[in-house]
């Protein structure tokens, strides 16, 4: 019970914090954390629990992603695109993830990491611009439901592990971890088991995605396909780009110090792991991205940083 | 159809490339279990110590592979002695992971190497008869391409009869059967070894050649480790005869996803096809059930 408890303290406490504190720093970190939570914790279930290396996490994150970032702008509520987002995930990897189960040990891992390149190709074909959203959104763009919706996700995802883990369901995923053919020895449909670990797995990494496409604010459509999301979560790359991320942080308390005009993007990647870095292909600034926008000297110098007023030109 | 044609001529020409390039990589792999994914960079090292050869002393790109070989197995020599060699001991899975690691950080050395030295601008060899086309029934076969199917050919063919003809290629495949068999028999096993990954290495100076007829970068160093990977998957492991066989197989594959569908998912139809050799026949087009 205790960790339960131990769980629920901290979450109540994380839910006040934004009450409390208001620095955009502290926020925007939480978030992250919860974030790269979310998706770890996806990753975990079929990689850690049931032993199934994937390299294409990526894809049903970013699926996530789109989908919810259409529905979004179409006029859904964030919790409805959310669900749907992270069911397309589920129907992604019931097309192509279910039958990447034919290949074993390694060649799971290098079958599904050629698969995520390949949905990574065709998204940057298909959609190969950038996702803005339409300016009423983002006049009303705030961390407030953008923090709680991490956390809700976030201890969503833990109590589900959690429980998973002390589940008769979990012992089963185990054992197909351990050893495959013992597993099938003692009557343990090893393919249901995958394809249960997977379902569960992927759902979690579209609501991961769906998280990701409501805190950042434009991104290209590819960004979130890209393979660092398949790595991420079995890396120490969080660390990283928390570390730009305050970077950027500075630049940009520096910029609106001075009452200067800020671009847009370092703007609205502020609220994002920074997404150039490391993905060098296409991130540089397009006339697409040289929206200007302009900070009201107060806002930053006086009041603190509680709500982002900008005027966007030119949209 | 003239257009289907001539795409397929072009993917043919590119698979020839695409089998040379994995050569390296799978005579090195097959012999002593070494993924040496930095075969990649070897060869763009190779184009540009082509490019080389070719500003200043004026030497066509297709003789220069007589220097570029050489220089290249020089370096296999050296590198083998420095880094390789220590993996020798470890068990097969060991081998396949430590030297997966140290190749990879070479590969990075060597494309920013690259980057320091030359930058990243685009460069390409252009010898007189760059360009310049033959033509069949309207289909256009460029010089350059058709001499680096010719040589694709050529070098495979010689070293699969180097390694089933001669007495050294006796040796090299026992060592690739089983080490302390090898060494009953009186083989030289680190000997063996050490001449092979040599060879591997040279062999990485012979599509380099063919890779600076056209424009390249230091960037192409991933690229081309990556169409070695696809290649070697559909050849399987250790088969010479494979590499020419999935390398224009891969060529004529991503032609054909070429003329359906279009230029930007050339790599897509690479990969379905990696993909589905993985789940139906991971022994490779040639490789036997074991």
């Amino acid at each position: 019970m205790k960790p339960i408890l131990l769980l629920a303290g901290i979450v109540i406490g994380l839910a006040l914090v934004p009450l409390v504190i208001t620095k955009e720093y502290i926020l925007n970190l939480i978030i992250l954390v919860s974030l790269y939570t979310v998706l770890s914790q996806s990753w975990n279930i079929l990689g850690g629990y049931t032993g199934q290396i994937s390299l294409g996490h990526s894809t049903f994150f970013g699926m996530g992603a789109l989908v919810f970032r259409f529905l979004w702008i179409a006029g859904l509520s964030p919790y409805l695109a959310l669900g749907a987002g992270s069911i397309s995930s589920l129907l992604l990897a019931s097309a192509i993830g279910f039958p990447a189960f034919k290949l074993k040990g390694h060649y799971f891992a290098i079958g599904t990491l050629a698969l995520s390149m390949i949905a990574l190709i065709t998204v940057q074909n298909v959609f190969p611009g950038v996702s803005f959203i339409p300016p009423q959104y983002l006049k009303g763009y705030s961390l407030f439901p953008i923090y709680y919706m991490a956390l809700i996700l976030g201890t969503i995802t833990i109590l589900l592990v959690y429980g998973l883990s002390r589940s008769k369901l979990g012992l089963a995923l185990v054992s197909v971890r351990e050893d495959e053919d013992a597993a099938e020895a003692i009557g343990i449909n090893i393919f249901k088991y995958k394809v249960i670990s997977m379902s569960l797995s992927t759902l979690i990494a579209g609501l991961g995605g769906g998280l990701f496409s409501f805190y950042v604010a434009s991104y290209y459509y590819y960004v979130p396909f890209d393979l660092g999301w398949s790595f991420d979560p079995v890396s120490g790359r969080t660390y990283l780009r928390c570390r730009c991320f305050c970077d950027i942080e500075r630049i940009i308390r520096h910029q609106s110090g001075t009452d200067e005009c800020v671009d847009l993007r370092h703007r609205l990647h502020l609220h994002g792991p920074l997404l150039s870095q490391g993905h060098h292909r296409n991130t540089q600034t397009t006339s697409e991205e040289k929206i200007i926008g302009r900070f009201r000297e107060g806002d930053l110098r006086g009041k603190g940083v509680r709500r982002r007023n900008f005027k966007v030109e030119n949209l | 159809m003239l257009k289907f044609f001539q795409i397929l001529s072009y993917g043919i020409i590119n698979g020839g490339l695409y089998g040379l390039v994995a050569l390296g990589l799978s005579l090195v792999f097959g012999v002593m279990n070494y993924l040496n994914v930095a075969h990649g960079g070897l060869i763009m090292l190779a184009s540009y110590m082509t490019l080389l050869i070719f500003s200043s002393l004026h030497i066509d790109p297709f003789l220069s592979i007589l220097l570029v070989t050489p220089a290249f197995f020089v370096i296999g020599w050296v590198l083998f002695k420095v880094l390789y060699q220590s993996l020798m001991k470890f068990t097969e899975g060991e081998k396949i992971k430590n030297s997966l690691l140290i190749s990879f950080g070479l590969l990075l050395v060597f494309a920013n190497l690259a980057i320091l030295l030359w930058t990243a601008d685009e460069r390409a060899v252009a010898p007189g008869y760059t360009g310049k086309v033959f033509d069949v029934f309207g289909v256009r076969l460029p010089y350059t391409g058709l001499g680096g199917l010719a040589l694709a050919i050529t070098v495979i063919i010689a070293l699969h009869l180097f390694l089933t003809r001669t007495y050294f290629g006796k040796a090299i495949r026992a060592v690739s059967l089983d080490h302390e068999a090898a060494t009953l028999m009186g083989i030289n096993v680190n000997k063996v070894c050490l001449v092979a990954f040599s060879i591997g290495f040279a062999l990485a100076g012979i599509p380099g050649v063919l890779t600076s007829l056209h424009a390249f970068n230091p960037a192409i160093s991933f690229d081309l480790t990556n169409k070695a990977l696809i290649v070697l998957i559909l050849a399987g492991v250790g088969s010479i005869k494979g590499v020419l066989i999935g390398g224009l197989f891969l060529g004529a594959v991503e032609a054909a996803g070429v003329y359906l569908v279009g230029t930007p998912y050339r790599e897509v139809f690479g990969l379905i096809l990696f993909v589905l050799i993985l789940m139906f026949r991971p022994q490779g087009l040639a490789g036997k059930k074991s």
